[in-house]
């Protein structure tokens, strides 16, 4: 009994929940009106450029149904990532590949145009974004730094880094697995590396039940590998986070083969799992 | 300082009360008497139904009370009378005056409550002993029915069968409620303080064939209650129902027959019959409120909804905020909890699973089909409703009604959950979907069990100014930073 409550009280010493999160981090330094900039993925990718930001090649936007067929057609054949500009949580992103033998393929099976048109136009009847209207995004398919393919060989692996005002405080990679369906969404069955922000070395990694060295389906070893680029990815998340008129953020980061570090996407109230990843609470933060 | 007492608002037990005889006849005239309760200052009684079958009914009003007999010719063979009704009882308290005496002359009535009889031998030479052993020359009310009480109340309470006699208990020392009540009248009479017997009955839920006695005392123009086999001193509680007075059996009957009976008693809160009226003298009026919306043709139910409407969303807010339950929406249970008060717990609670195990089953041949998401959720509703419908429609078809009570279930909160978790599902799978459906079923039990409970209606009828006090706690809620219940166990691997 006595040692729940020790425990209890060390809990609450070192980690930050969703209430405190709100009221010390996200209202004070992120203000609403605000919000629209991360939470628009179009904007988000604008505002970048014009700082020189390095994010993935827009193809298209496409922003109504009556325009879908005709944009579709206007886009490259080339392989890409089509998703909502104002989804959260990795939802409704569709990767496709394109090759002439093969047409659109989907994680190597052929998927129809069709499919994808469908796709598009549950984008922008609002099911990834709460019914609210949203845009499509289609963008450059990333190809993946050599170090990050040999970690993981599914879908999007990124780096989120939780930087506040203009410190980096937190960082963890995430991989994808099998049973993610190549996302890169912890709850949805990726798993998260710790990564030290001094030096961008991996530490462990955590699937929600337990922390391993290696990556849950290949075997491969993780912990103590070196991500590429680190002290550009530091540059870049400094530089987004001075992009914003937003003080808390969670910063996503692809690594190109040969573009390096790329902005995928930010978030204004960013996930808290990051704590248990990191075995490091967040509280100290707003101490 | 309300204006109105607090005890005239909240929700009041009701009993519903049922007598069962069981009567079996040989061929001749039979007959049953006995008493039926009458309304007064302290029991209500309402919805008497008497179903007598071949009997005769005759009633008759005495000193004792509401006497009724059954009677029927040549009867052979097993008859039911059943005879129920509603009854609502209030605890009763004297406060006896410490100084008052027991005086010399009394109203002309009165006397005969001082007579010594067969069971009640109240000039018996050991009876007289006793009253002077315990009372001495005392001449006030409260020391000597103290005293009396005491002794009797101290005595070992025995469940003994049958009649018991003033001077039997005495000589025992032990005896049940009409031996102990008995002996209280015995001892009082012997004092010259008129005393009679009551009976009736407890009013507890469930079926029993016990009745209970008690006492009278005669004290300036008042019966007061005294029952020393529970220990109730100048009071008695409200689930005693008084059936008749004096010193009689509850039932008589002509000796030709099989007898039994049965009581069998189910309480059920209800709101205070006189809530209205008390709110309707207060300063700060709702009942002017009542009064307008009733004028206005908006039934009062619609009224009661939206005045506990904050009161549900306090509970999804603490689910939410402290506890850390996810649910579809942030208002949503609270509007399912409103649904479940229409259809009643069981037929809410079904509706409501059988409404996700729909989406749930349509879900992956629409999205097969390649549909865009509003008709698919139009085909979806659609099929909920023709369910609902079928459902209910089987039910009154094999005469299980209540399963029409199902269709009450309102449409448009159907839609939102149905919709809900088709989103859930595709955002965040089955799993996901299914957990956060229990944790909503949770959460709308609590709600549904705040919004319905007769006393928080009263008491935010009578007290609307409580809705600050909701706007208070969610100030609190809106700026605390603990961590949420299910936190600590997310967080658990931060600490080794």
């Amino acid at each position: 009994m006595m040692k729940w409550f020790k425990k209890r009280k060390e809990i609450d010493q070192v980690a930050l929940g969703i209430n405190e999160r709100n009221l010390k981090l996200v209202y004070p330094l992120n203000p609403r009106k605000y919000f629209h900039l991360a939470d628009d993925k179009v904007l988000t990718k604008a505002i970048l450029e014009e700082q020189k930001v390095s994010v993935a090649e827009q193809f298209m936007v496409i922003e109504s149904v009556g325009d879908i067929t005709e944009k579709w057609a206007a886009t490259p054949r080339k392989s890409c990532v089509i998703k909502p500009s104002k989804g959260s949580g990795g939802g409704g992103i569709l990767i496709v590949d394109y090759d002439e033998e093969n047409g659109w393929t989907k994680g190597g099976k052929p998927i129809s145009e069709d499919t994808i048109e469908r796709h598009i136009a549950n984008i922008i009847f609002g099911v990834f974004s709460f019914g609210a209207d949203d845009k499509v995004l289609i963008e450059e398919k990333i190809i993946h730094h050599k170090t990050v393919t040999n970690l993981c060989h599914l879908g999007i692996a990124d780096v989120r880094v939780i930087v506040k005002e203009g410190e980096i405080v937190m960082a963890m990679l995430r991989l994808p697995t099998k049973s993610s369906d190549g996302k890169a969404n912890l709850h949805q069955g990726a798993v998260g590396v710790g990564v030290d922000i001094e030096t961008g070395i991996l530490k462990k990694v955590f699937d929600l039940q337990s922390y391993a060295e290696i990556h849950p389906d290949s075997g491969q070893q993780i912990t103590g590998v070196q991500l590429p680029d680190w002290p550009k990815v530091l540059d870049t998340c400094l530089k987004v986070d001075a992009a914003f008129p937003l003080n808390y953020l969670g910063i996503d980061i692809a690594f190109d083969q040969h573009k390096g570090p790329m902005v995928l996407e930010i978030n204004v109230r960013p996930g808290l799992e990051i704590q248990n990843v990191n075995q490091d609470g967040l509280r100290r933060t707003i101490i | 300082m309300y204006g109105y007492s607090f005890n005239n608002i909240l929700p009041t037990t009701s009993y519903e009360v049922s007598v069962i005889f069981d009567i079996e006849g040989f061929g001749d005239e039979i007959q049953v008497s006995t008493w039926l309760p009458i309304s007064n200052e302290r029991q209500e009684i309402t919805n008497e139904i008497q179903e007598t079958g071949v009997f005769g009914v005759t009633q008759l009003n005495d000193a004792t009370g509401r006497r009724v007999s059954w009677t029927a010719q040549a009867v052979t063979g097993k008859k039911l009378i059943r005879y129920s009704f509603e009854a609502r009882g209030k605890a009763i308290q004297f406060d006896i005056d410490p100084e008052m005496v027991v005086p010399r002359d009394l109203p002309p009535s009165v006397y005969q409550y001082l007579n010594s009889t067969a069971a009640i031998q109240s000039n018996h030479p050991q009876i007289l002993d006793k009253a002077d052993e315990l009372t001495g020359s005392e001449e006030r009310f409260l020391p000597i029915l103290t005293s009396i009480f005491t002794e009797i109340n101290g005595m070992e309470s025995r469940p003994f069968k049958g009649l018991t006699d003033a001077l039997t208990t005495l000589k025992l020392g032990e005896a049940s409620c009409n031996g102990k009540s008995r002996l209280f009248v015995a001892l009082c009479r012997n004092k010259g303080i008129p005393a009679r017997l009551v009976g009736g009955l407890i009013m507890d839920q469930g079926s029993k064939k016990t009745t209970h006695q008690w006492a009278e005392v005669y004290m300036g123009g008042f019966w007061v209650p005294f029952d020393c086999l529970n220990g109730h001193f100048a009071s008695i509680p409200a689930n005693y129902l008084e059936l008749y007075k004096e010193d009689n059996f509850l039932f008589s009957r002509t000796a030709n027959i099989e007898f039994d009976h049965l009581f069998i008693i189910q309480p059920k809160l209800v709101s205070n019959p006189k809530l209205a009226s008390e709110l309707k003298s207060s300063a700060f009026n709702t009942y002017l409120m009542w009064t307008a919306f009733e004028k206005a043709g908006i039934p009062l139910s619609l009224l009661k909804v939206i005045l506990l409407m904050p009161l549900g969303a306090m509970v999804v807010a603490i689910a939410r905020n402290v506890i850390g339950l996810k649910t579809f929406g942030v208002f949503l249970p609270a509007l399912i909890a409103v649904a479940v008060g229409y259809t009643g717990l069981l037929w809410g609670m079904l509706a409501f699973v059988l409404v996700i195990v729909i989406v749930s089953l349509m879900h992956y041949p629409l999205e097969r089909l390649g549909m865009l998401y509003t008709p698919k959720m139009v085909i979806m509703l659609v099929t909920v409703v023709i369910a609902f419908i079928l459902l209910s429609i089987i039910g009154i078809k094999m005469n299980y009604t209540e399963l029409a009570y199902i269709t009450l279930f309102p449409v448009v909160v159907i839609t939102i959950t149905a919709e809900r978790f088709a989103r859930t599902v595709m955002e965040e799978g089955y799993e996901d979907a299914i957990k956060i459906t229990i944790q909503t079923l949770v959460v709308v039990l609590g709600a549904y069990v705040a919004m319905n409970s007769t006393t928080m209606e009263a008491i935010f009828l009578a007290f609307p100014e409580l809705f600050l006090t909701i706007i208070a706690a969610m100030l609190l809620l809106g700026r605390w930073i603990g961590l949420r219940v299910t936190e600590y166990r997310r967080f658990k691997w931060l600490v080794r």
